[in-house]
């Protein structure tokens, strides 16, 4: 059988596995609340761009758990209950089931988080054409990212479900408040530098997400910390996985 | 000489400082071939190995001659595994699930071979079910159904009558007989239950502490283990047994179905005393002859003595 037959019923078999109906259905109300919850926070109907920004820390914390949760229970959890194991044991090369893991499940809850935050567009009357709305979902993406390599890499170490999400949510939650807000080393500081950088650029005068100025270092590296953490940390994954890997 | 399957040679794997397995060497030759041993002694580490899911520290085993762990995914497009854990997802339903894999396998006539296989193993009334409502023996039968389904040439069925009742046990026992004879598909069972392995197998494997502790064909080794074993049937068990309590040559006597059992460490002398015993009590000698052995025999003869 072909390799783009296999990942395709692979990615399908992922997605139907780990998001069925009750699972789907709660991942769906936890981005809409989240977005909900964002746009009831501002305070200054201003009915522009800006509404994409306020009180956006609500989505992070969401989708992180979230990805924290789905990642640790399609990874870490097959250790645990014989999934892995099974899988296999069919004629499948190891690299396909774990690419097949990753994009099925960063394809569905990007979808599912993208669509949620468009609803920011009606609820507060934005363009669809305003571009500060494709850099906020750039940099939700950014954010998947970097939480799915955190929880794809503690998975791979711990291969228990529930210490895999504990121990990746702890450490991304606890990054975000231990440090600085601003720093590119937390989910909302890395939000306020992109949105803040391109804001400069696309609506200049205007200041709603950067009370400072968001300088070219601070844009570029929150953009090449979550990406080069997701790529170093995959990466050694994905080699583990393919090569090294022992099924118990 | 049979076909040899698969072979392990000086397997050693530890976990940690937990030795799991020493140097352990078999064969699975062509046919149903058994695969015993207490708790822990190594069984599913070596199936691990065979199925390249866990690197041995030392030694080599191969399957249909290629390396176990290098080989991994050409030795799994002829090989079906029905593994012990019952880890299929819950919310598929018998079907959507056998059709999952049977395109996974790259299998062309999907529903026929299916809605036959879903028949073999008696899942027709629970087809359409969500796996996750199955009893544990509707589980065997999905396990079972999933491990056939690519029609290997050697399927590994890690307990597959456990905790199913006796037809269910006799369905499966017979399907997997019936695999091997119009398919040729081999077999490696491992299981507890060795009353199963008597009716099916040829070939038995017995391992323990991580070594194999006996291998062979079946007849060879019933032959083997039961050599001094005996059955004897006269008029009056009780006042025989009671005489034979008194020779020395005997290591244990017991009576099974008003017939007499003894293991015996000299037969020569003690098959010239059996017909003299009976004609000093005037008893009639029915039957007197060496027994072959049951599986449990041997089994506790090779694992149990070291206990």
């Amino acid at each position: 059988m072909n390799t783009p037959k296999i990942f395709f019923r692979l990615i399908l078999w992922e997605i139907e596995n780990s998001l069925s109906l009750p699972v789907l259905s709660l991942i769906i109300a936890s981005a809409i609340l989240a977005v909900l919850v964002q746009s009831t926070s501002i305070t200054g109907f201003t009915h522009n761009y800006g509404d994409l920004y306020s009180g956006a820390n609500t989505i992070f914390l969401v989708l992180t758990f979230v990805t924290c949760i789905l990642f640790s229970h399609s990874f870490a959890g097959s250790f645990g209950r014989g999934d892995l194991k099974r899988i296999l044991s069919y004629p499948v090369k190891r690299w396909q089931i774990f690419i097949s893991k990753m994009l099925a499940l960063n394809l569905a809850i990007f979808s599912i988080y993208a669509s949620a935050y468009a609803m920011n567009l009606y609820i507060n009357a934005i363009s669809l054409l305003e571009p500060m709305f494709y850099v906020s979902l750039f940099t939700i993406f950014l954010q998947l990212l970097f939480v799915c390599a955190v929880s794809v890499g503690i998975s791979m170490l711990a291969k228990s479900e529930l210490i895999s999400i504990v121990v990746s949510f702890m450490l991304i939650f606890g990054l975000d408040n231990a440090i600085n807000f601003n720093n590119i080393f937390t989910s909302m500081g890395r939000f306020r530098n992109i949105f803040g950088y391109f804001e400069q650029l696309i609506h200049p005068g205007f200041h709603y997400a950067s009370h400072i100025t968001v300088t070219f270092e601070q844009f570029t590296g929150s953009i090449v910390f979550p990406l080069l953490t997701a790529v170093i940390v995959i990466g050694i994954v994905f080699v583990y996985f393919t090569r090294k890997m022992e099924v118990d | 000489m049979e076909e040899i399957v698969a072979e392990t040679s000086n397997l050693v794997k530890t976990f940690g400082k937990i030795p799991a397995l020493n140097e352990l060497t078999m064969q699975i030759p062509n046919g149903i071939s058994g695969f015993v041993g207490k708790n822990g002694s190594g069984k599913t580490t070596t199936i691990g190995v065979l199925l390249g899911l866990i690197r041995a520290n030392k030694g080599h085993a191969t399957m249909f001659g290629l390396d176990c762990w290098k080989n991994s995914f050409e030795i799994r497009q002829k090989l079906g595994v029905m593994h012990e854990t019952n880890a299929y997802p819950g919310n598929f339903s018998a079907r959507r699930f056998l059709t999952h894999v049977a395109k996974l396998y790259g299998i062309t006539q999907i529903d026929q071979t299916i809605t036959q296989l879903i028949s073999d193993v008696d899942l027709v009334h629970a087809q359409d079910k969500p796996i996750k409502t199955f009893s544990a023996g509707m589980f065997k039968r999905i396990g079972l159904a999933q491990a056939l389904i690519g029609n290997p040439e050697l399927a590994i069925l890690d307990e597959p009558t456990a905790n199913i009742d006796p037809l269910g046990r006799i369905t499966i026992l017979e399907k997997i007989k019936e695999m091997h004879i119009k398919h040729g598909t081999s077999f490696l069972i491992s299981t507890h239950i060795l009353s199963d392995l008597e009716k099916i197998c040829n070939y038995l494997i017995i391992i323990d502490q991580g070594k194999t502790v006996d291998q062979g064909n079946i007849n060879n080794l019933t032959e083997k283990y039961s050599a001094n074993i005996y059955k004897i049937e006269v008029s009056n068990p009780q006042q025989f047994l009671t005489a034979l309590q008194k020779i020395d040559t005997i290591n244990k006597v017991w009576v099974e179905n008003n017939k007499i059992f003894c293991k015996v460490n000299n037969p020569e002398m003690f098959c010239t005393e059996i017909p003299k015993i009976a004609s000093e009590l005037k008893l009639q000698l029915k039957g007197f002859q060496q027994t072959l052995g049951s599986l449990e025999e041997i089994y506790s003869q090779t694992v149990g003595e070291k206990r």
